[in-house]
């Protein structure tokens, strides 16, 4: 079958509602939905059951709107899903029916490239600059991820601390990278 | 074709074989930074590290087959179009057992979902968000504000010592959060509704925000102020008792200034999950706008200090306070919970 865009299969599922249609754009991104689920449900029969779900849910929410971005809307779409789900105190069919879904409202924002994750960081000075000022851990696994190629769990022996915190040190001196270079514009 | 080009750039079987241990040391570092730049795959691969790769791959070709079983015959498209019409019998029944599996569903759940996981989610921000959000705003709905004016507190000490009260009586979970002091009032200015994080989810969500302003002309009717735990809050202290007084304010409105706190706060990392630490600053807006005599009035560490202080001083401009229209120095005092 011929590949076709994004775009392109939202618009013709919202035309015709075939479901293969839709089945052949949803298979794209099935297994970040499931992962997603998995991490808030915890349950892979749960998070199952939540794919299926949220397929049924595209089948009327897709034709109802036009999705600029489909990837941050399912993200968004199947975040809700999971919430719901986590909600205590109500019907499960009260939470199929109420899960928002909101095409304009969600945080562009976070898909926002950070600096340091474009192929070539247009302010290497800045940049480093910035990174030179970051706390030690920051600093160390900002340089050994970036700069050196190593996957977390390298860092993680070399610094002997956990993957984890190999993870919380990448976020944090990704977050204060960018107040930084932020600031000195 | 952007999208997906990018969403090639994490297949499915990346995910399976980094799970499975099948990458080189190098490769994992090209995902990771794949997944550093994509929200979606990299909670989705949190979700999956927390299961065995076997089964996450097993689980994925079932959920292909249940796609494929539901989407791949064309009927379906026919029970859309017709059914709305609903003509022919056959077709109704086609309908009951292409939906029978989402009752299914449906039913087994309403026995699984007895236990609600809020609890056992560690780094599920938009969770705790969400939920804040909605508390909020009962608390929103909750305050009532009488009006007694003519009263006034001596002087700063004697101010402080009850706003550091009232934090206090927050932080012990009180349901009172004023104390019984008749010349301290709490007004809710603050529309809760923004804070209804259900449908965004920002970087920072786990810090949502309340101001609130303590003034000494009116009395709340404090019943049910439990605060939640995640909140930010702000409180403005007042100084002045004539009418036609307004406190210091943010410039572009509290919550403007309540989204910048909740969206620049950095967590300490000495902070430990499930952790909250709570910083009170104090600080002049001065008559020109200008703040002045920032100071730490309470924290729990030198880390959390240094970063209220920057989240004051890089912060939005104030409005000076004004009484009768005319600006003068008037002291604010922001409460800045971190979580984690």
């Amino acid at each position: 079958m011929k590949r076709r865009s994004v775009e392109e299969l939202t618009d013709e599922f919202s035309a015709t509602g075939d479901l293969e249609i839709l089945g052949e754009l949803y298979s794209g991104y099935m297994h970040l939905v499931y992962g997603v689920c998995l991490k808030y449900l915890k349950d892979r029969d749960e998070s199952q059951d939540a794919v299926i779900q949220i397929f049924e849910k595209l089948i009327t929410e897709i034709p109802k709107q036009k999705i600029e971005n489909f990837r941050g809307w399912l993200h968004v779409v199947t975040k809700n899903y999971c919430l719901m789900q986590l909600r205590a105190g109500r019907t499960n069919i009260e939470k199929f029916k109420d899960w928002a879904i909101d095409p304009g409202n969600f945080m562009e924002s976070e898909y926002e490239l950070h600096p340091i994750d474009k192929d070539e960081p247009d302010m290497d000075k800045a940049l480093e600059d910035c990174i030179e000022r970051l706390k030690d851990e920051q600093k160390k696994c900002i340089r050994l991820f970036y700069y050196e190629n190593r996957c977390y769990s390298e860092i993680a022996l070399s610094l002997d601390i956990d993957e984890k915190k190999v993870k919380s040190h990448l976020q944090n001196g990704k977050r204060n990278l960018k107040l930084c270079l932020e600031a000195g514009k | 074709m952007k999208e997906r080009e990018k969403q090639g750039n994490i297949s499915r079987s990346d995910f399976l074989r980094y799970r499975k241990g099948e990458m080189s040391e190098r490769e994992k570092n090209s995902f990771e930074r794949e997944l550093q730049k994509d929200p979606f795959a990299a909670e989705a691969e949190e979700g999956f590290s927390e299961f065995p790769a076997a089964s996450s791959e097993k689980d994925l070709s079932h959920l292909d087959r249940l796609i494929k079983s539901r989407s791949g015959k064309r009927k379906s498209f026919v029970f859309y179009r017709i059914a709305a019409s609903a003509a022919v019998l056959m077709i109704i029944s086609t309908i009951f057992l292409v939906t029978r599996n989402n009752y299914e569903s449906i039913k087994e759940k309403e026995t699984i979902i007895a236990v609600p996981a809020i609890m056992d989610i560690k780094e599920a921000e938009p969770i705790r968000g969400e939920i804040t959000g909605d508390e909020e705003k009962s608390i929103a709905e909750n305050r009532q504000v009488m009006s007694r004016p003519g009263q006034r507190i001596a002087d700063a000490i004697n101010r402080e010592s009850i706003s550091t009260k009232a934090v206090k009586a927050e932080d012990a979970g009180e349901k009172n959060i004023v104390p019984q002091t008749d010349d301290l009032i709490i007004v809710d200015e603050k529309k809760q509704e923004d804070v209804n994080t259900e449908k965004q989810y920002p970087a920072a969500a786990q810090a949502v925000t309340a101001v609130y302003g303590i003034r000494k002309k009116s009395v709340p009717d404090t019943e049910e102020v439990s605060l939640d735990e995640v909140v930010v809050t702000g409180y403005g202290v007042e100084r002045q008792e004539a009418d036609g007084f307004t406190p210091p304010l943010p410039v572009e409105g509290k919550k403007s200034y309540n989204d910048y706190l909740a969206g620049n706060i950095i967590i300490p990392e000495i902070l430990k999950e499930g952790e909250r630490a709570v910083v009170i600053v104090s600080f002049i807006v001065k008559a020109s706008g200008v703040l002045d005599s920032l100071k730490v009035v309470r924290s729990p560490g030198d880390e959390f200090s240094a970063e209220a202080e920057r989240l004051v001083r890089e912060g939005p401009a104030w409005m000076p306070g004004r009484t009768d229209g005319v600006p003068h120095d008037d002291e604010v005092r922001l409460r800045i919970v971190f979580k984690k």
